[in-house]
């Protein structure tokens, strides 16, 4: 099963990160968003967590100020994008330590770091949630080693 | 500085100065006697004598986050309260003109508010009141953005909703003002429950947010709710970010920080926000040229055009056709190095020449 696309939206309809795993132009990615962000948020608290938008399926969930919103095929499993979504929250919470929207507006990198330790051309690539935090922790090992290297180097050190 | 700013808007007494108290820790200095409008300049036009109003004042909000710190100025507008809406419409005339474009997009974030409704009676009307106005608001600010969109700007998208304004909306609900005293009559002024979902439901259409300042902690969802939810919902906007950064940023969002564009190559490198399209055509171009020069490599007897003066259309065709040649003769030579690997030097020695004739062949 294949995610189309992923998509955070702000409680103000703002859009905060979007992951897009099919090739599309900006003005399909931008009606799509559009579309979506506005279905989503008119949906009232009761609501089915899933809903149909042209011929693929969405399915949401709303943490917080935050709408978390992946875009389907008609033949996947929306209770399983749903544990993706909420794996990727979980990841997302252990790393940014209690994330809020504002963590993802200024640290958005690490939030598309996560999310492709996770996904993979729209499939679940990696279950271990210490394997992702341990290869994220790496990663930012790595580029702390290169800033200072950077920093020394211009130092003349 | 040019941070963008806050305009509190709401009829008179609807509870701006309560909820700048709350948000601010202060109140601005009102000019009591002087009916003045918040004009395109800013300075206030006296006009005939009437009441205290709170039009035109401003103050400053002071915002302190673990990523940034700023000062917020604040403008406070308010229009007449009437039943047939004359008064907001009076004012969205006003904000309408062209004269005050300049003021519009100068502002970050509105804050709508309202009083909560005292009795059953009045919840109809405040609740219809609210739903008009907001209306009011929100086709008169997407006039503004549409009006400059088809002045020439490259339009992306359709500009016909406030989503797609970076602005923050809020529509605040303000308890009823209580005397201090507590005589048996303040029990009347207890205000009604407002079911947040009834009015996030109503507001939501017009890209409000709906905020009840009396409330606090957190919903089933985890949002912080009252007064913090407002200050969490100021801290996302960009105050002091100008327009064509926030709209790279936007755009560099919806396209999915990939930085691949369908139309072009993949943009290497540690630009995160460039989305400049002349950075890109001359990119574009140099490739061109490498692609050509390689190709020269490969097969000089042919004369070569020069590809870097043409623009898009009809060189792609041929250079995708060229770069797809290539590419499967670079396969072609791994696929026969792997079979090669193993075997005696004889057999291999064929395999060389086999592939020399191939070669030879494309070129």
């Amino acid at each position: 099963m294949a995610v189309q696309y992923i998509i955070l939206l702000s409680r103000q309809g703002k859009v905060r990160l979007a992951k897009w795993f099919l090739t599309l132009s900006l003005k399909e990615k931008s009606k799509i968003v559009k579309d979506v962000s506005t279905l989503v948020l008119g949906r009232r608290t009761k609501m089915c967590n899933f809903l149909e938008y042209k011929e693929s399926k969405v399915v949401y969930r709303r943490y917080a100020s935050l709408f978390f919103i992946a875009g389907i095929d008609s033949s996947d499993n929306e209770l399983i994008t749903l544990e993706t979504i909420h794996r990727y929250v979980e990841q997302m919470d252990r790393y940014y330590g209690n994330v809020c929207e504002l963590d993802i507006i200024f640290n958005f990198q690490k939030a598309y770091y996560i999310l492709d330790e996770l996904l993979l051309a729209g499939e679940l690539q990696e279950s271990s949630k210490r394997d992702v935090l341990r290869r994220i922790s790496q990663q930012d090992a790595l580029e702390e080693a290169e800033g200072d290297e950077e920093k020394f180097s211009r130092l003349g050190i | 500085m040019t941070s963008k700013r806050i305009l509190v808007l709401g009829p008179p007494k609807s509870g701006k100065f309560t909820l700048l108290k709350e948000l601010t820790g202060s109140t601005p200095i009102a000019t009591i006697g002087v009916t003045s409008t918040l004009t395109a300049s800013n300075t206030p036009t006296a006009t005939e004598l009437a009441r205290p109003t709170h039009a035109g004042l401003s103050h400053t909000l002071n915002l302190s986050t673990r990523y940034f710190e700023t000062e917020i100025p604040i403008w406070i507008d308010e229009y007449d309260n009437s039943s047939d809406d004359t008064g907001i419409r009076a004012w969205a005339t006003s904000f309408s003109s062209a004269d005050a474009h300049e003021v519009v997009s100068a502002l970050g974030a509105i804050i709508f508010t309202f009083r909560k409704p005292e009795t059953g009676e009045e919840y109809a009307d405040v609740k219809s009141k609210v739903e008009r106005e907001v209306g009011i608001i929100h086709d008169t600010l997407i006039s503004h953005y549409k009006s400059r969109n088809a002045e020439g700007q490259e339009v992306e998208d359709e500009f016909d909703d406030l989503i797609d304004w970076d602005g923050i909306c809020l529509g605040v609900a303000i308890p009823p003002a209580t005397t201090k005293t507590l005589s048996s009559d303040d029990k009347d002024k207890v205000s009604i429950e407002l079911d947040p979902e009834e009015w996030e439901t109503l507001l939501q259409p017009f890209g409000f947010e709906f905020v009840d300042i009396e409330q606090t902690g957190r919903n089933d969802y985890g949002e912080l709710l009252g007064l913090a939810r407002i200050k969490e919902a100021l801290e996302t906007f960009s105050w002091d970010a100008s327009a064509t950064e926030t709209a790279a940023r936007r755009r560099g969002i919806i396209e999915g920080y990939d930085q691949y564009d369908s139309d072009g190559p993949v943009r290497l490198g540690d630009d995160d926000g460039e989305l400049d399209s002349d950075g890109f055509d001359q990119e574009l171009r140099e490739m061109q040229l490498e692609m050509a020069a390689l190709h020269f490599a490969v097969d000089s007897s042919e004369p070569q055009k020069d590809r870097g003066e043409e623009q898009d259309g009809e060189p792609r065709p041929r250079l995708e056709s060229e770069i797809d040649e290539l590419e499967r003769t670079m396969l072609r030579m791994k696929q026969v190095r792997e079979q090669g690997e193993g075997l005696p030097l004889e057999e291999r020695k064929k395999l060389a020449d086999k592939l020399a004739e191939e070669l030879l062949r494309l070129l």
